[in-house]
């Protein structure tokens, strides 16, 4: 969906940045999204930074709709995981692409 | 600037709220006590909270509420087998998973988490869906197993995370539309969502 919603939005992002965090997004908008995601879902102290940098470069209202939208995936993942339901074939062929393994469990 | 409150649109503070209050009222096979209970056990395994966990479940369920919120890809289909119900278990799962979306959110905008009480003394309502079968998942769906039937064996608790996922998200309707913008563009929504994904080891 993410590389669909570049594409005819015609943002040029590089996606592989999502799996790969040495390697540059392409946008300061989308760095600063990544920066925010990994503080708040990975729960470091760079969190307050990140936020901060999300309103400086995307605006003050940009932080509430991007903690919201980590939120909700903290909640589907969870769903998914837990609930067994098996990946579908389509995020196979992205996984790898991102990092990802998707022989390492259902939803995982 | 960390210090100030951020905006939050009204859809979003209607939806946390209404997820709030859901978590503290009765389900299927849970009283609200209990409820309140299985959400404060995923709080306190981020050590995020000081929360008490009341002793009000069954053994081996706050461990099990713990272990979903911070290791979710660990549960096996044992775990679901291990109650003489599975719609129990759908039900936990999804307590947990939105008490995790909603501490999450507030967490983002520096808001304290929101008290999480129990706001009935009702038994267990009981209302689950006769017709959910176990097919490819863990658990019985109503229908394929997907990303919006996963807890559809206990229709209150999918219909508590549509609304969750349409307030903190987009709506289900509105996911096949490229173009919104919605607080922020789908494009940078998705990249938000993909990463978290990513971190919780999770291909949805």
């Amino acid at each position: 969906m993410l590389r669909a919603s570049a594409q005819i939005n015609r943002i040029n992002i590089d996606i592989r940045a999502i799996g790969d965090r040495d390697r540059p997004v392409g946008r300061d908008d989308a760095s600063a999204l990544l920066a925010f995601t990994d503080a708040l879902v990975g729960r470091t102290d760079g969190l307050a930074a990140a936020r901060d940098t999300v309103a400086d470069v995307l605006g003050h209202d940009a932080v509430a709709p991007a903690a919201a939208a980590a939120g909700n995936f903290e909640m589907m993942n969870r769903i998914l995981d837990a609930t067994g339901v098996p990946v579908p074939a389509s995020m196979r062929d992205v996984g790898p692409f991102l990092g990802l393994n998707p022989d390492g469990g259902p939803g995982s | 600037m960390s210090d100030i409150e951020f905006s939050v649109s009204p859809d979003i503070e209607a939806g946390v709220a209404r997820a709030v209050h859901n978590i503290g009222t009765v389900g299927a096979s849970w009283t609200a006590a209990e409820r309140i209970a299985i959400a404060a056990s995923a709080r306190r395994a981020f050590a995020s909270s000081t929360d008490h966990v009341p002793s009000v479940l069954p053994d081996g369920v706050a461990a099990l509420a713990a272990r979903t919120a911070t290791a979710a890809h660990d549960v096996t289909v044992g775990d679901v087998n291990a109650f003489d119900q599975p719609e129990a278990f759908v039900e936990l799962v999804g307590v947990v998973a939105r008490t995790t979306a909603i501490d999450t959110f507030c967490r983002g905008i520096g808001r304290p988490a929101p008290a999480l009480v129990a706001t009935d003394e009702h038994p267990p309502t009981g209302r689950v869906h006769r017709g959910a079968k176990r097919r490819s998942a863990y658990v019985p769906t109503v229908g394929p197993a997907g990303a919006t039937t996963a807890l559809s064996a206990v229709p209150a608790e999918d219909a508590a995370q549509a609304d969750l996922h349409g307030a903190l998200y987009l709506t289900y309707a509105e996911m096949g539309d490229l173009h919104i913008v919605k607080g922020l563009p789908r494009w940078q929504l998705e990249l938000v969502a993909a990463r978290t994904s990513l971190i919780n080891r999770c291909f949805f």
